[in-house]
């Protein structure tokens, strides 16, 4: 009896997964660029981690400096989820650039560096916040945070190169939120 | 209804179905983007008229071979559809193809979970050997099938992959019918006698009719264009 019942528990998760997977894909299709502003989160600002937040790639201060403007794992965090929101966006982007008949379209190779920006802040993200959960701010921590940072900041910069040259009109809201 | 009528009007609204979505590509020329998809839909067709044939004139163990030949064409056919739906996806991405190592692991760990629940309810030692090797590999492809799947939706969240709406039409019908195959193949295991098992058979068929059901009414509907770029300024 407890194995039917395994069984079912495991075919209904699998249900349930997919069904969520689908339903998430299907929100990334419809939502609006005004939604995907919303979703940038306003509670931590990555603008102190450098001295052009958005214009120009690179930190200006050391591992420890940074652990403090990060105000420890919610900077993280916010890197985290922002990161992921950014995607979209230049998904968004390339996509409506292609629909709306811009010749040139989202730069591919551009596109790529994005994706594989947010891959790499994911993994130093998780990294960063499972040591911190074992070990607190240990270097290992402020050291992938540190790397996180980097590749944020590095991101940014690339997403706002990618609005100012296809959708120049929604830079300023761009800048607000971020 | 007896078990054999509703099997008569399951092959009925199979054919009918398969026309009609198969008429519907190719009004909408998906066959173009889509070749590996049509030609399956064609194979299911021609493997659905063919396969009644042969029932009606074999032997049941026979008629058991011949199943096996065609379940086992279907899988290879569904594993190119969702290759050819993969590379759909990330093309319109601008993605790279993942590592080819990254996406075995992900099969075989979205594979063990599912063979070691199967593992649960081994199946009934009154069988011949030949239904158990049958029944075996109805398991196997089941469990190959939904593992796919999982691979996909995981992938496509690590990558964070947006859908063409076509391409997630294709995949939900898919993933609908995969899931209760494996329903199916399951409580089979647990060596139900005639009529029961025979009802869920038909209710594994079902499953596919619902697919293809889900997939006429969704290409008869005209996509949604995704809304401007540029808000209100």
């Amino acid at each position: 009896m407890i194995v039917v019942l395994l069984q079912a528990a495991v075919v209904a998760g699998i249900a349930f997964y997919f069904y969520r997977w689908r339903s998430e894909v299907r929100r990334r299709n419809a939502q609006s660029w005004d939604s995907l502003l919303a979703r940038l989160r306003p509670d931590w600002s990555a603008r102190e981690l450098s001295d052009r937040f958005l214009w120009k790639e690179g930190l200006s201060a050391t591992a420890e400096e940074i652990w403090q403007r990060l105000e420890g794992p919610k900077g993280l965090w916010v890197i985290y989820r922002n990161s992921s929101v950014m995607l979209e966006m230049a998904d968004y982007a390339a996509k409506n650039a292609r629909d709306g008949g811009d010749s040139e379209g989202v730069d591919r190779v551009l596109l790529e560096t994005l994706r594989s920006d947010a891959m790499q802040i994911r993994v130093c993200v998780l990294t960063a916040l499972s040591q911190y959960g074992f070990s607190q701010a240990s270097e290992g921590v402020r050291v992938n945070a540190f790397r996180a940072a980097t590749i944020y900041t590095g991101m940014a910069a690339r997403m706002t190169q990618l609005i100012q040259v296809h959708a120049a009109l929604v830079l300023p809201d761009f800048v607000a939120a971020m | 209804m007896t078990l054999d009528s509703v099997d008569l009007t399951i092959w009925y609204a199979g054919i009918v179905l398969d026309v009609v979505l198969l008429g519907l590509l190719m009004s909408r020329r998906v066959y173009k983007d889509l070749p590996v998809y049509f030609i399956y839909l064609l194979w299911s067709l021609s493997y659905d008229l063919v396969a009644w044939q042969l029932m009606r004139t074999l032997s049941p163990e026979a008629c058991l071979q011949q199943y096996m030949v065609g379940i086992t064409v279907n899988a290879l056919f569904v594993f190119a559809v969702w290759i050819e739906l993969g590379r759909k996806v990330l093309r319109y991405n601008g993605a790279t193809a993942p590592g080819r190592l990254f996406v075995l692991l992900l099969f075989v760990v979205a594979c063990l979970p599912l063979w070691l629940l199967a593992q649960q309810a081994p199946l009934s030692a009154r069988h011949t050997v030949f239904r158990l090797l049958f029944a075996h590999l109805r398991q196997i492809i089941g469990i190959l099938m939904v593992a796919v799947l999982l691979t996909m939706a995981w992938l496509s969240r690590i990558l964070d992959l947006r859908w063409p709406e076509r391409e997630l039409r294709i995949a939900t019908g898919f993933g609908f019918s995969f899931i209760i195959a494996l329903a199916v193949n399951i409580l089979q295991t647990h060596g139900f006698a005639y009529p029961i098992h025979r009802l869920l058979d038909q209710i594994s068929v079902a499953g596919y009719l619902g697919t293809l059901a889900y997939w006429v009414l969704s290409f008869s509907q005209n996509e949604t264009k995704q809304q401007n770029y540029y808000p209100q300024v």
